[in-house]
């Protein structure tokens, strides 16, 4: 397990216990942290999981592949450089601790 | 005064969207879901690709954690189907014998697999639903050769998710082209290729009939395989709303609102037809997006927030090494071109009228996303659209 800090567009946080091996997309649907929709389910195809990568985690996460960039130039909210698919950031061990901040609005 | 009962029947995307819509525009009253499932709402993509491949496990399929229909208010009622409809008393009554008063009622039925004529249904694996998936997985990890009756999407996928886990895979296709229905034949081709390349023996054109684990294609050869799936479309589940007197077709009528010819009655998803500004007439769509947009306007309306759907369909699949995706539709249209080239894939648009109708793209992410925008509330006129990419040269790339 890893703790991901879920922070809603309002400041709350919500740490929130998400198993490794599961993604950030999985961990805030199964613990019905508001604010990520994830309409395709993680198969790369809506851009509505979209989050906001605290800056401090930017450089300890997967790279962007093209699809996950072709895709983040269609999320609802504004997209930021710390702009990432939930989806596609896989939880292990390293990633305890992590800060996501969710926008305003997925589609 | 007393509180408003809402009562949703069906237990998928459409039905958990209406209820949710319906909380998140302020619907205070009770909120009732039955479903014939035995669990909460989860993923139905997955069941023809990832989970039929061990790629991903059930947990990982629900929608929405536990907590959520506790948070929500939406009280779940597993396991039991709605057996009539009484629309001057406005009640449903359910196959455990009880009975369910509702004020605003929504038909979220969803639509069944359509069975080969005349074959018992012992013989032939149907895809729908999570026991559907899980027995089919169970019995793909035992066969050594797979017969795939129909060349629609359930059909492609899960003829690709047998061939990567190593089958001897056929398909028999009724219509002239894989995918005929729902893709111009340069789509076909493509995916076509695919298939063969990995192996997978495709017929095409040909009706079949089956016996056991054999079929007899209309030409006169026999085949035979460990294991039959048949993907041959789905029927709408409109009896409900048809023995209750309410107007329905090709699925349940309903206007834009997702409101049926009953005003308290709204029907959303598989089971509703609606006239589509992208089909140009009255239609009936069964992907994700139809249910989740559709459910979301109609659970708004009923919370007083009238909200029309007009949303872009949307569709994807993944075929092998295959990413395609749709916005819009291609059915209807007079002729289709080629936009973009990527290195293994592209996107064509669909054009009727002078507009753009649809675009779909096979391993092109990013054109996808310039229709998705340009298309999200209307079809296209060309004249207005700016392509994302200058013209490939005339044949490029083409399938």
């Amino acid at each position: 397990m890893a703790t991901i800090i879920y922070v809603q567009p309002d400041g709350r946080e919500m740490p929130t216990q998400v198993r490794t091996g599961s993604s950030v997309m999985l961990g805030a649907i199964q613990a019905s942290v508001p604010g990520i929709e994830a309409e395709c389910g993680g198969a790369l195809d809506c851009a509505t999981c979209h989050v906001y990568v605290h800056p401090d985690w930017l450089a300890r996460l997967s790279p962007l592949s093209d699809d996950e960039d072709a895709l983040l130039d269609g999320v609802a909210a504004e997209r930021r450089p710390e702009s990432r698919l939930s989806c596609q950031l896989n939880v292990t061990d390293a990633l305890d601790g992590l800060i996501v901040q969710l926008p305003d609005r997925q589609c | 005064m007393l509180k408003q009962r809402l009562v949703v029947v069906g237990g998928s995307y459409a039905a958990l969207n209406a209820a949710a819509a319906a909380r998140d525009a302020g619907f205070d009253g009770t909120v009732t879901m039955v479903s014939q499932e035995a669990v909460p709402p989860y993923q139905r993509p997955p069941l023809s690709k990832a989970l039929l491949k061990d790629q991903i496990g059930v947990e990982d399929l629900p929608l929405k954690g536990e907590s959520f229909y506790r948070d929500q208010a939406i009280d779940l009622l597993l396991d039991r189907t709605a057996t009539a409809l009484d629309p001057v008393d406005r009640q449903l009554s359910l196959s455990d014998g009880s009975r369910l008063p509702y004020d605003r009622l929504v038909l979220a039925c969803g639509a069944r697999p359509r069975r080969l004529e005349g074959a018992a249904d012992a013989d032939i694996l149907y895809l729908r639903d999570l026991n559907d998936a899980l027995a089919l997985r169970s019995r793909l990890a035992q066969a050594g050769s797979l017969l795939v009756l129909g060349g629609g999407y359930i059909g492609l996928e899960v003829a690709s998710a047998a061939a990567a886990m190593g089958l001897q895979v056929m398909l028999v296709a009724g219509r002239r082209r894989i995918l005929a229905r729902c893709a111009p034949a340069v789509i076909s081709d493509r995916l076509e290729a695919r298939h063969r390349a990995a192996g997978v023996e495709i017929v095409a054109g040909v009706a079949v009939s089956a016996e056991g684990t054999r079929v007899t294609l209309a030409d006169g050869r026999i085949f035979g395989a460990d294991l039959i799936v048949a993907g041959l479309g789905a029927i709408p589940n409109s009896e409900l709303a048809s023995s209750a007197g309410l107007a329905t077709g090709d699925g349940i009528e309903v206007d834009e609102f997702g409101q049926t010819s009953a005003s308290d009655i709204y029907a959303v998803g598989d089971c509703a037809s609606h006239v589509n500004l992208w089909a140009g007439e009255r239609t009936r769509l069964e992907s994700v997006q139809n249910a989740v947009d559709q459910a979301r306007a109609a659970g708004a309306t009923i919370a007083g927030k009238r909200t029309p759907y007009r949303a872009a369909p949307r569709f994807w699949s993944d075929q092998y090494d295959l990413k395609l995706q749709m916005v819009g539709l291609s059915a209807g249209a007079q002729h289709h071109e080629l936009i973009a080239t990527t290195p293994t894939g592209c996107s064509f648009m669909h054009v009727r009228d002078e507009r753009i109708i649809g675009v779909t793209s096979i391993n092109d992410v990013r054109t996808q996303m310039w229709a998705r925008r340009s298309l999200a509330d209307r079809p296209l006129p060309l004249a207005e659209a700016s392509l994302p990419s200058p013209p490939p040269q005339a044949g490029a790339g083409a399938a």
